[in-house]
């Protein structure tokens, strides 16, 4: 494996590794990466679930 | 460290104060129900004073899971202070929560809010006045124009501390009232009369606390109930209105005209019986005309589509070119250089491409929102969907959905009735969300010719499965009950705020690219490896001997009744589409050549895909957000429902599509067609058993 090849496959590498780490942090706020509060409402809804107080 | 709550009625422009106040961006609509769950901020320049935006409550005797959320926050944690949003032009309704709040013993300062409508409508409220009879400072503010703001913060903060007045009911209620505080103790700082007055109520959740009293405290509620020969509940309703028309009468003049004005004219067009839904029909028509296209022969009114080509050409030429050139130059393995160029660029910037189509369908819905027209939407709605055991609180949580099915399904806590509730909740992702509208739009534009007609059957698609669904579920006991009544006020219509509309229709763009760089890009690189790599992990130039093929071939027969089963990549798209549905056009632009799926698909089995994979189960991620409001139980019975629904209806799509296209139908398809009918007729013709329940909803909504 050439030094150009190396470089690349780390690149490639840590910008999964990232993309895991935010896709995972999104889950856990809710998994709302679409959503329109930023990740805040899920967040919150983890503790105002209706359900979750009955 | 210094509390404020903002607490209101539903859509007095609590969030809009909060975003004020604290310089956050939380979403503000003009539909109750925007703001479900509590949110806290810093004041600006008050580091130790956090501001609480609640959601929006009519009395703290809540009735949907949302209001709990606000009655617990004050009942349980009480703020140092209460700003209590009040809208100026429904001054007496919204008296009733003040009054109620100033009960509990908390400091409260009222910000009379809208105050520009009020003043539009002939209304005139002297702000010292109103104080004065309340018992507590009124500021007149107007959020959205950023007037009266500071004013309301050094009321606020001037006032921690100070014990509000409250209101006066006859003598025989204070009897009672009195006695009954002699039997109980205050609560977390909160009045011993606020939950007296509860008790007399019959507030369940004040019994709850004070259960080992309700014997001895009944006798005197029995003996106001018989004194006064109404139900308590009523004696404080009616005493506490004619207190507050006395403070109102003292401090609002009325010199309105009963006139007709712009709005009620442009209402009786828009809210119209017959003419409601054709209209809705012909904006959306309008705004995915302009919206989706084909992008490589769009014309510059098909803004979207346009953008989309020009996007398209840019990702696919120098990005492309560029990267395999320099790359090629720097000697990095073959493979590798698939694996950026073919797998990551191509798949991510497919769906990155659609960016400008998602800008440009938000940038009118906005609009639409902010004008006020999408209220409107949801009153045409309610009058549809009370004929078929839902009403039009169903349908915001689905105006929600457009965006994301996750705060959509959140949005369902608005329903106080529970089996409505889960309903929706099962029923939400129906609803194309914005990371659908890429397998439209592509389809739209590689099979039918860039028609916006496809976007419009997509929405109205959805709409008809939360129907049906409300016909056949409510058949069962879990989902049996009287629909929830739906209140709204239709906001006047105005001039959309520019910011508003600029703020969602950002923020809807950057979590579809944040998306595409997260999630969307981990799929690419999963459905890469496993489309170029066979399973003695060799690199494979044919696709068809990629581990990928022979799983997508080993189930692909699923999908022949729907008509797209005898190509295993159309099966393989639709799996990923769990992950995420953009992940589908991922999917189409690995697979396919150049992304060119075009050719190996007729335009029935299109349409039966693009039924399917909107009906189907959601993402994984709104899949999760159903399990938190169903529970795991519930969450699996709706994937499984949604799943065996788009099923027979893509499988129907496709019969009938076929027959109208004149191609030959499969026997498979004929068999699932035939069953799917049977079973939907037999579900929607058995007789209900609990019929009884829904009687006695008015067959028409009322404007009061």
């Amino acid at each position: 494996m050439n030094a150009a090849t190396t470089i690349a496959l780390v690149a490639v590498v840590l910008i999964l590794v990232a993309s895991l780490y935010y896709t995972v942090r999104g889950f856990r706020a809710g998994g709302c990466s679409g959503c329109c509060n930023k990740g805040c409402c899920c967040k919150a809804q983890k503790n105002d679930s209706p359900r979750e107080k009955n | 460290m210094t509390t404020i709550a903002l607490v209101g009625n539903p859509n007095s422009g609590k969030t809009t104060l909060f975003n004020k106040l604290t310089g956050s961006s939380q979403r503000v609509g003009n539909w109750p129900g925007v703001t479900v769950e509590k949110k806290t901020g810093k004041l600006k320049k008050h580091e130790d004073v956090h501001i609480v935006d609640l959601p929006g409550i009519y009395s703290l005797t809540p009735y949907s899971p949302e209001e709990v959320v606000t009655r617990d926050f004050l009942s349980e944690e009480t703020p140092d202070m209460v700003i209590n949003i009040v809208d100026a032009s429904n001054l007496e309704r919204n008296l009733y929560l003040t009054t109620q709040i100033m009960e509990m013993g908390v400091p409260v300062t009222i910000a009379l809010n809208m105050m520009d409508i009020a003043k539009n409508r002939g209304i005139d409220i002297d702000a010292g006045k109103l104080g004065k009879e309340l018992g507590c400072k009124v500021v007149p503010t107007c959020a959205l124009k950023n007037e009266g703001i500071d004013e309301v913060v050094k009321a606020a903060l001037d006032s921690v501390g100070e014990r509000p007045s409250h209101l006066r009911f006859s003598d025989e209620t204070e009897k009672c009232i009195s006695e009954i505080e002699k039997h109980i103790e205050a609560r977390n700082n909160v009045s011993t009369r606020w939950y007296a007055i509860k008790l007399i109520e019959s507030d369940s959740l004040a019994q709850t606390v004070f259960e080992n009293k309700i014997e001895e405290i009944a006798p005197y509620i029995q003996n106001l109930e018989k004194t006064l020969n109404d139900s308590g509940e009523a004696i404080i309703a009616d005493e506490r209105y004619n207190a507050i028309a006395k403070i109102v009468g003292a401090a609002k003049t009325d010199k309105g005209e009963c006139k007709t004005t712009l709005t009620d004219k442009i209402d009786k067009y828009l809210t119209n019986k017959w003419l409601g839904l054709p209209i809705f029909a012909g904006i959306l028509f309008v705004v995915y005309f302009f919206t989706v296209g084909n992008p490589e022969d769009a014309q510059w009114y098909n803004f979207g589509a346009y953008l989309t080509g020009m996007l398209n050409d840019f990702i696919g030429g120098p990005v492309y070119e560029g990267a395999v050139e320099w790359l090629t130059i720097a000697n990095v393995d073959p493979v590798l250089i698939g694996l950026i160029c073919d797998g990551i660029i191509s798949g991510v910037g497919a769906v990155l491409g659609f960016v400008p189509q998602i800008l440009i369908l938000f940038l009118f819905l906005s609009i639409l929102e902010d004008c006020g027209y999408m209220a409107r939407v949801c009153f045409v709605m309610d009058r549809i969907f009370r004929r078929f055991n839902l009403s039009g609180k169903s349908f915001i949580p689905l105006l929600v959905g457009t965006g994301c099915s996750i705060p959509g399904i959140m949005a369902t806590r608005t329903i106080e009735n529970d089996c409505d509730r889960k309903l929706t909740a099962m029923t939400t992702s129906f609803i194309p969300c914005s990371a659908k509208l890429p397998i439209i739009s592509a389809f739209a534009a590689y099979i039918f010719g860039g028609s916006p007609l496809i976007a419009v059957f997509s929405y109205f698609l959805g709409i008809f499965c939360v129907l049906l669904s409300g016909i056949i579920l409510k058949k069962w006991r879990t989902f049996a009950g009287e629909p929830s009544v739906f209140i709204m006020e239709l906001p006047p219509y105005h001039a959309p705020k520019v910011w508003n509309v600029i703020k969602t229709t950002l923020d809807r763009g950057w979590a579809f690219v944040k998306k595409a760089g997260t999630l969307i890009l981990l799929a690419t690189v999963v459905i890469w490896l496993l489309s170029n790599f066979n399973w003695s992990l060799q690199f494979t130039e044919d696709i068809n001997d990629s581990m990928l093929a022979s799983i997508g071939n080993a189930i692909c027969s699923i999908f022949v009744p729907l008509g797209f089963g005898d190509d295993w990549r159309f099966t393989v798209a639709t799996i990923t589409g769990l992950v995420a549905k953009e992940a589908v056009i991922d999917a189409f632009a690995l697979l396919f050549e150049d992304g060119n799926f075009a050719g190996f698909i007729t335009s029935a089995a299109a349409l039966a895909f693009i039924t399917f994979n909107l009906i189907c189960a959601p993402c994984f991620a709104a899949i999760g957000a159903m399990k938190r409001e169903l529970g795991a139980k519930g969450a699996g019975f709706a994937v499984l429902y949604q799943c065996l629904l788009a099923y027979a209806l893509g499988s129907i799509v496709y019969t009938i599509a076929s027959v109208a296209y004149g191609d030959p139908i499969n026997a498979a398809n004929i068999i699932v067609t035939a069953i799917s009918a049977i079973i939907l007729v037999y579900v929607l013709a058995v007789k209900d058993p609990f019929k009884i329940i829904h009687r006695g909803i008015p067959a028409e909504p009322e404007v009061i």
